[in-house]
C-alpha cells in the first residue's frame, strides 16, 4: 500500500508531494528519517553504496526511481506487504512519470511545469492511486485521466479554436443554423449508463481536432562493443533498442495500420502497447493494427540482437550507425604517436551527424603515476578540438554541433614523456575509444515505416485534412572500440 | 475646489487599483506562469474571502492555492485552518473544485471528523446522480475518509452500488471494499466477502480487474473463491488491466498448487515401457534426459493463457509469467515458451535502475538453478561502459553462472578485460576477479591458466589493496584445491614474495599463509621461503609479520612430526638418531627462534600475544597439541567465502520471497460432495448485455454493426432512445459531427430499460431528474466557458446528448 509520493530534483530538493492521509509524513520528515536510517538512498547511481529502496521503519519502505528523461527523482513510501512483487513500486513510479509526460504532451517535463500545475498533478496522482494501490480500473490510460482532469486550454488554443469555429460559421452558415437548432432540441437528454467505450485507452469523448494528424517517431539507441583485430573491427556484443512513439490526433475512432519494414532484422519479442491487435498470438511488424489512444503514446519497443545476426550475415556490421573507426598506436619514429581516423559514411538521407564526441582512454594503470609523467599532445586534427581530462589518461575529441556525413576526420597525437630515465619503457598508449553522437533521418538498423494506413473509422470532411508522417532518429548508447 | 480635486484623485486611485487587479486576473489567464505568480500572491485573508465567495471562479482559485500549498510542503500557511471554509464548498457544481476538495479531505479528514461530516450529505446525494462518473467520484470520496463512524454508511452504499449499471462504479465498489477492509473492523469482513463474490462474477473485465486487486489485498487466503472462475479468468486474462494481470497470475499460481494435481513427468529417453514420476519439488531436478510433462487440463489452460501476455509492456507481468512457469512447469516447458527472451529483452531495455537490478537478480536466481535457460543470451550480459556499478556487478555474476566448456574462452577474455582495464570501478574489478575463479573451476588446465594470468598481472601492475586481496584469495582458492598439480605456480609465488616488495601487506600475508598450508604437501621449498622472509621481517606490514610468525611455527611443528616419523621408522632399523628433537641443531628451529625473538618485541600487541602463545605451546613440549592446532586441515575455500559486498551478492528478500517454491498440495479433494467438477463455471452477473465487447479486435469484425460510423438515420433512432449515443460531449460539436455522418446504435425501448434493472419500475421519473440536471449543467457550462480557462468539466453532472431523445416530443 502506498502512503505518499514525492518528486524531487537531482539534488533531492522537493518539487511536489502527494500524501494519501493525515499520517503520511511530509518530505521534510521523510528526509530526516532517510538521512538517519539509510543515507545511501540519497547517493546517485554512480556511487558504490547506491541503493534504490530501503526500509525506513517497521513495515515501511522507501523506493526511488530516477527518470532519465526528466532528470527528476520519484519517491514513494509504501508499507511492506507479502503480496507485493519485487518490481511493483519501481514500475509504478515509472508509469506515473510516463503518464505525466503523455498528459502534458511534452518531451521533457520541466520543474516549472510541475510548479505551475500543482493542482493538476495532484489530481492526476489522485486518479492513478486509489485505495493506496495502482488504480486498475483503466485509470492508468492517459485518455481516461484527461477525461477526469481536463487539460488547460490556454489562450492560443482558445483563439485558434474560435477562429476555426468562425471560419466554419462563415463557410457553412446554413448548416450551422440547422445544427444550432438541433442542438437546442437535443439538449436535455442524457443517459444513466456511461457512454460506451470502444476500447479503454481511447475515450469516447476524445477531443475534437481541427486536422487529423498521425505521426510515427522511431528512435533507435544502439549499444555496441567492438574489438580491434589487426585492421578490422570485430563485434563483441551489440544490440539496438528501438522505440516507436506515435502521436495521434484523429477524430472518431479509426483503425490504423502501421507497416514496419524490418530490413531482415529480427526484432525478437517486442513489448507492445495494449492497443495493438494480435492475431493468433503472433505479432508481425509488417502489419501493426491498432485503434490509437488520443495524443502521444509508445506503440512498441523492440530490441535487435546484433551479436546473433553477425553469425548469420557477417557483413554490414563494420559500419553500424554510419560510423567506422580505426586507430593505431606506435607510429612515428619514436613510436610514441597514435592516429585515430573516423569514417563517416555518406548517406543520402542523413546530411549531418550531431554532437559527435569521442572519448579516448589510454592505458595508464600499469604505469605508476609517480614514476612516469607524460602529456598527450595533439599534432594534427582535421575537425573539432581536443580536451585533456583531469582524470589520468583520458581525453576527449569534441566536434562541432554538427558534422557533415561523408567526411573522414583524423586525429594524430603523441605522448610526451617528461623524464626519460635509463630503464624507461614507453607504456602509455591508446586503449579504448568510445563514441557518442546522434543523427536524424535514418535508423541504425535500417528499419523504416513502410506505410501508415487508416483502415477504417475515420471520416474526413471537407474542412479537415489528414497529415501523416514518420521521423527517424538514431543515437548511441554505448559505442566502444577496444584494442 | 481643492476638495473636489481630492475626490477626483482618490476616485482615480481606486480606479487604478481596480484596473490593476483586473489586469492581474486577466494576465493570469494568459499563461501558466503568470497564473502561478498571481496564485502565489494570495494571502491568508484573501484566501478566506475567496473561499466564501459566491463566484465559483474565485473558489476555484482559492482551492488551487490550497492544493499548491499542500503539494509544495509550504509551512508558511496552515491550510488546516480553513477546514470549514473548504468543506462547505462541496456543494458546488464545479467538478474540478469537488475533486480538489476530495484531495483536501483525503489528507485532513481524519484530523477533524466533526467538520468532515458536513460534506457527507452532499456526497451521498451525488451517489444517486445520473452521471456514473459523479457516482464514482462520490463513492471514492466517501470511502477515502478514514473514519470508523462512517463505516456503516459506506458499507450500506457499497451494497447498494454493487448492482450499479455502470462498470466503472462497480469497479469503484471493489476498491471501496479494500478501504473498508483496511479500516480494520472485523465485523464487516463476512459481508464484504459476499460483495466481492458478486463482483468476481461480473462480466466486465474492468470490474474483474478491480475485484482481483481487492481479492489479492484482502482475501488472498480464500483460494476456494476461484473455483467457479478459474477457467473464465484464464481465458479473459488478456483483457484485464496489466497490473491486475500480474496479481491474478500470482493468485492462480497459488490456486494451481493448492487444487490441481501435480503434473507427471514421463521419460521419453528409454525405449519400451515409459517410466514416469511426479514433477520434482525442486526446479530442474528431472533425471530423464528427455521427457514430456502430462498436466491436468486446467493447468494446461492456465499455462497456455500466459502466452498471450508475452508482448506486455509491463515488466511485472513478464516476471510473474516467468514465476508461473518456474513454479508450475518443467525447465523444458519454460524454454519452449518465449518468456525467457522477453525477460532478457525487458532487462536490457529498461532505464529504470531499480527494476534493472531486480530483474538481473531474478535472472541470476534462475540461472543458478538452470544454466541452460540463459545460455543463448550470454552476450547480453557483457558489461557496457555506461552501466551503473550495481548492474555491472550483477551482470558479471550472471556471466559466471553461465560459464561452460564451450563459452569459457570468450567469457574469460571478457572478464580479463574488466580486470585489466583501468576505468572500471574497484567493486566491478573485484567481482570480475572472483568470477575468474569460476573459469578456473572448470578444469585443471583452466585452473593453472587463470592463476598464471593473475600472477602475471599482479607482477606487472600497480593494484590497490582490496583488488590484490581478491587476486590472492582466488589464487589461494585454486591452489588449495589441488596443490600438487600447481607446483610451478607455487614457485612463482615464492619468487613474487621476494621480487615484488611493494606488494600490499594483505596480499603478502595471504601468500605467506598459503605456504604454511602447502608445507604439508611440499615441505621442501617452505624453509627457504621463510629464510628469505626473515631478513626483511621488520619492514613487512603487521599482517605479514603475523603470518611469518605462524609460518615459522607451522614449519617447526611439521619438522618435529617428520622427525618423529623418521624415528619410528628408523627405530625399527637402527637406533642411531637421538631420541629427542634437536632444537639447537635444527635450522628450522633456529629460524623459528629468530622470528619469535623479533615478534616478541613487535609494535603490535597481537603479534606479541601470539608469539607468547606459540612459544609457551612449544615450551610445554606437548607437540601433539601443537600439530593439532597448527596443522588442522583447512577447508578449501569456496567462492562464496569471500564476499565483495553482501548487498550486491545476495538476492534481496523481495526476490527470494517472490520465487519461493510453493509446495504442491498432495491431498486434493478433487470432487465436491456431489461429485461435480469444482471448477465448473459459476453463474455470471451481466449488467450490460448490450455492451460491446472489450477488445478492439471485435471492433474490427463487428465494425459495421456496432460502431458509430456513418449512417443517416441517427436522428430517427434518437427519438425513442434515451441513451443510445455512444459519443456524447459538448452539444454543438456533436451535432456538427453527426452532420459528418455519425451513426448511433439502434436500441429498442425495452433494451434501454432492461439496462437499469433496479429502476425498472419508474423510468419516467428518472428521466425527468436527468433532464433537470442537464439543464442546469447547460447553464453552468456556458457560464464557465466564458470566464474559464478550462474546458467543460468532465465530471459535469451529466453531459447532454446529441441527436437523441427529448421527451417533450
Amino acid at each position: 500500500m502506498y502512503l505518499s509520493f514525492y518528486i524531487t530534483d537531482t539534488k533531492n530538493k522537493l518539487i511536489f508531494q502527494y500524501l494519501l492521509g493525515a499520517t503520511a509524513p511530509s518530505f521534510k520528515h521523510l528526509w530526516t528519517r532517510v538521512q538517519s536510517t539509510c543515507p545511501q538512498l540519497l547517493e546517485d547511481s554512480s556511487s558504490d553504496d547506491y541503493l534504490d529502496h530501503s526500509m525506513v521503519g517497521r513495515d515501511l519502505e522507501v523506493y526511488k526511481y530516477f527518470s532519465v528523461i526528466n532528470k527528476l527523482n520519484y519517491w514513494c513510501l509504501a508499507s511492506t506487504s507479502k503480496s507485493k512483487g519485487p518490481l511493483d513500486c519501481f514500475t509504478f513510479l515509472e508509469t506515473i512519470d510516463r503518464i505525466l509526460l503523455e498528459y502534458f504532451d511534452k518531451d521533457k517535463l520541466s520543474i516549472k511545469k510541475i510548479v505551475n500545475n500543482y493542482d493538476r498533478i495532484s489530481l492526476i496522482f489522485n486518479c492513478c492511486v486509489e485505495a493506496g494501490e495502482p488504480n486498475v480500473s483503466d485509470m492508468l490510460y492517459v485518455n481516461k485521466i484527461k477525461e477526469a482532469v481536463p487539460e488547460r486550454s490556454d489562450l492560443s488554443k482558445f483563439i485558434s479554436s474560435t477562429a476555426h469555429n468562425l471560419q466554419q460559421a462563415v463557410q457553412l452558415p446554413q448548416q450551422r443554423q440547422q445544427q444550432l437548432q438541433q442542438n437546442q432540441i437535443s439538449r436535455g437528454s442524457s443517459s444513466l449508463i456511461e457512454n460506451e467505450e470502444i476500447v479503454p485507452w481511447r475515450t469516447s469523448r476524445a477531443s475534437k481536432h481541427e486536422n487529423n494528424e498521425l505521426y510515427v517517431d522511431l528512435l533507435e539507441t544502439f549499444h555496441v562493443v567492438f574489438e580491434k583485430k589487426k585492421s578490422h573491427l570485430r563485434l563483441l556484443t551489440g544490440s539496438i533498442h528501438g522505440i516507436v512513439d506515435v502521436r495521434s490526433y484523429l477524430n472518431d475512432n479509426p483503425l490504423v495500420a502501421v507497416k514496419l519494414n524490418t530490413m531482415g532484422n529480427d526484432i525478437g519479442i517486442p513489448s507492445l502497447h495494449d492497443c495493438v491487435e494480435i492475431n493468433d498470438g503472433v505479432f508481425s511488424p509488417s502489419n501493426i493494427t491498432f485503434i490509437p489512444p488520443d495524443g502521444k503514446f509508445r506503440l512498441l519497443e523492440y530490441s535487435v540482437d546484433l551479436s546473433s545476426q553477425v553469425k548469420q550475415s557477417g557483413v554490414r556490421m563494420n559500419s553500424i550507425g554510419l560510423m567506422s573507426l580505426h586507430f593505431q598506436n606506435g607510429l612515428g619514429k619514436d613510436s610514441d604517436e597514435f592516429e585515430l581516423s573516423l569514417n563517416i559514411e555518406n548517406f543520402k538521407k542523413v546530411s549531418q551527424v550531431d554532437d559527435l564526441k569521442i572519448d579516448l582512454q589510454f592505458n595508464v594503470e600499469n604505469a605508476d603515476p609517480n614514476e612516469i609523467a607524460y602529456k598527450i599532445k595533439i599534432l594534427r586534427n582535421t575537425h573539432g578540438r581536443f580536451e585533456n581530462s583531469i582524470i589520468m589518461g583520458q581525453g576527449q575529441w569534441i566536434f562541432d554541433k554538427s558534422t557533415a556525413t561523408g567526411t573522414v576526420p583524423v586525429l594524430r597525437g603523441c605522448i610526451e614523456y617528461e623524464n626519460t630515465g635509463p630503464n624507461f619503457t614507453k607504456k602509455v598508449d591508446l586503449q579504448t575509444v568510445s563514441l557518442e553522437y546522434s543523427y536524424i533521418g535514418q535508423s541504425a538498423s535500417g528499419i523504416y515505416v513502410e506505410a501508415i494506413d487508416i483502415v477504417s473509422g475515420l471520416t474526413i470532411g471537407k474542412n479537415t485534412k489528414l497529415y501523416k508522417g514518420a521521423k527517424y532518429k538514431t543515437q548511441t548508447g554505448n559505442f566502444q572500440v577496444r584494442l | 475646489m481643492v476638495d473636489s480635486i481630492h475626490r477626483i484623485a482618490s476616485a482615480l486611485d481606486t480606479a487604478k487599483v481596480i484596473t490593476r487587479e483586473a489586469a492581474a486576473v486577466a494576465t493570469s489567464k494568459l499563461g501558466e506562469s503568470s497564473y502561478t505568480y498571481y496564485s502565489q500572491n494570495i494571502n491568508p485573508q484573501q484566501l478566506v474571502t475567496l473561499l466564501n465567495s459566491r463566484n465559483s471562479r474565485e473558489v476555484r482559485d482559492a482551492m488551487k492555492r490550497i492544493i499548491s500549498i499542500m503539494a509544495s510542503d509550504d509551512d508558511s500557511i496552515d491550510v488546516q485552518l480553513y477546514f470549514a471554509d473548504v468543506v462547505k464548498n462541496i456543494t458546488t457544481n464545479d467538478t474540478k473544485v469537488k475533486r480538489l476538495i476530495h484531495l483536501y479531505l483525503l489528507r485532513f479528514a481524519e484530523n477533524d471528523p466533526n467538520l468532515t461530516l458536513l460534506s457527507i450529505n452532499s456526497l451521498q446525494k451525488s451517489l444517486s446522480d445520473s452521471n456514473s462518473e459523479l457516482r464514482c467520484f462520490a463513492l471514492s470520496a466517501l470511502s477515502d475518509m478514514k473514519m470508523s463512524s462512517l463505516a456503516p454508511i459506506i458499507l450500506h452504499t457499497v451494497k447498494k452500488l454493487v448492482t450499479d449499471p455502470s462498470a466503472m462504479v462497480r469497479g469503484e465498489v471493489a476498491l471501496a471494499i479494500i478501504k473498508l477492509y483496511r479500516a480494520g473492523k472485523n465485523d464487516y469482513h463476512e459481508e464484504l466477502l459476499d460483495i466481492l463474490k458478486e463482483l468476481m462474477a461480473d462480466t466486465d473485465p474492468k470490474v474483474i480487474s478491480c475485484a482481483v486487486l481487492a481479492y489479492k489485498e484482502c482475501y488472498a487466503d480464500h483460494l476456494e473463491l476461484l473455483h467457479g472462475h478459474f477457467r473464465r479468468y484464464c481465458r479473459i486474462i488478456k483483457q484485464l488491466d496489466s497490473w491486475s494481470q500480474s496479481y491474478l497470475i500470482e493468485l492462480l499460481i497459488k490456486y494451481c498448487k493448492q487444487y490441481l494435481p501435480k503434473p507427471t513427468v514421463v521419460d521419453k529417453s528409454s525405449e519400451g515401457s515409459p517410466r514416469s514420476c511426479p514433477l520434482p519439488d525442486k526446479y530442474n531436478e528431472i533425471e530423464y534426459p528427455s521427457y514430456e510433462v502430462v498436466n491436468d487440463p486446467d493447468l494446461d489452460l492456465f499455462l497456455q493463457s500466459l502466452n498471450c501476455l508475452i508482448y506486455s509492456s509491463n515488466p511485472t507481468v513478464i516476471l510473474s509469467c516467468c514465476n508461473a512457469l518456474y513454479q508450475l512447469a518443467s525447465p523444458l516447458q519454460m524454454k519452449n515458451t518465449k518468456f525467457i527472451e522477453a525477460l532478457v529483452r525487458t532487462v536490457t531495455m529498461t532505464e529504470n535502475q531499480g527494476n534493472k537490478e531486480m530483474l538481473l537478480q531474478a535472472i541470476h536466481f534462475l540461472s543458478i538453478l538452470d544454466q541452460t535457460l540463459f545460455l543463448p543470451y550470454t552476450k547480453k550480459f557483457y558489461v557496457f561502459p555506461k552501466d551503473p556499478i550495481v548492474a555491472s556487478i550483477w551482470k558479471i555474476q550472471i556471466l559466471s553462472t553461465l560459464i561452460n566448456e564451450s563459452n569459457v574462452k570468450e567469457i574469460f577474455k571478457e572478464l580479463k578485460y574488466y580486470v585489466a582495464s583501468a576505468h572500471f570501478p574497484e567493486n566491478v574489478v573485484i567481482m570480475a576477479v572472483k568470477s575468474l575463479s569460476r573459469c578456473g573451476q572448470l578444469s585443471t588446465s583452466w585452473e593453472s591458466h587463470v592463476m598464471k594470468w593473475l600472477i602475471d598481472h599482479m607482477e606487472s601492475h600497480n593494484l590497490s589493496a582490496s583488488v590484490l586481496d581478491a587476486y590472492v584469495n582466488v589464487i589461494r582458492m585454486l591452489v588449495q584445491k589441488n596443490p600438487t598439480k600447481h607446483l610451478r605456480i607455487i614457485f612463482k609465488l615464492a619468487d613474487l614474495l621476494t621480487v615484488q616488495t611493494s606488494l600490499a601487506d594483505n596480499a603478502r600475508a595471504g601468500i605467506v599463509w598459503l605456504f604454511g598450508e602447502i608445507a604439508s604437501i611440499e615441505f621442501k621449498i617452505c624453509p627457504d621461503v621463510l629464510r628469505r622472509l626473515i631478513q626483511n621481517f621488520s619492514n613487512e606490514g603487521p599482517e605479514t609479520r603475523c603470518q611469518i610468525l605462524v609460518l615459522s611455527a607451522k614449519l617447526l611443528s611439521y619438522d618435529i612430526d617428520n622427525f618423529k616419523q623418521a624415528q619410528v621408522t628408523g627405530s625399527e632399523e637402527n637406533n642411531q638418531n637421538p631420541p629427542y628433537y634437536d632444537f639447537s641443531g635444527s635450522r628450522i628451529s633456529q629460524m623459528y627462534n629468530a622470528v619469535l625473538y623479533l615478534a616478541k618485541y613487535d609494535d603490535e600487541f597481537d603479534i606479541r600475544d601470539r608469539a607468547r602463545m606459540i612459544s609457551s605451546l612449544f615450551d610445554s613440549g606437548k607437540y601433539e597439541i601443537v600439530s593439532l592446532l597448527l596443522q588442522a586441515p583447512k577447508p578449501t575455500a569456496r567462492s562464496d567465502d569471500f564476499i565483495v559486498s553482501a548487498r550486491l551478492e545476495t538476492h534481496t528478500p523481495e526476490i527470494k520471497e517472490f520465487f519461493r517454491m510453493l509446495p504442491w498440495n498432495t491431498e486434493i479433494t478433487e470432487v465436491g460432495e456431489t461429485g461435480n467438477d469444482i471448477r465448473e463455471g459459476a453463474e455470471l452477473k451481466d449488467y450490460n448485455k448490450y455492451k460491446k465487447s472489450f477488445s478492439s479486435q471485435s471492433f474490427i469484425t463487428n465494425n459495421s454493426a456496432r460502431s458509430f460510423t456513418s449512417s443517416s438515420n441517427a436522428k430517427l433512432t434518437g427519438i425513442n432512445d434515451g441513451d443510445s449515443n455512444s459519443i456524447s460531449g459538448k452539444g454543438n460539436v456533436n451535432t456538427f459531427t453527426s452532420q459528418n455522418g455519425k451513426k448511433y446504435r439502434l436500441q429498442s425501448l425495452d433494451e434501454f430499460f432492461s439496462d437499469i434493472p433496479e429502476r425498472k419500475s419508474k423510468p419516467r421519473k428518472i428521466i425527468k431528474v436527468v433532464e433537470e440536471s442537464s439543464d442546469e449543467d447547460e447553464d453552468e457550462s456556458e457560464e464557465s466557458s466564458d470566464d474559464d480557462e478550462y474546458s467543460d468539466s468532465s465530471l459535469g453532472t451529466s453531459s447532454s446528448g446529441t441527436s437523441s431523445s427529448h421527451l417533450e416530443l
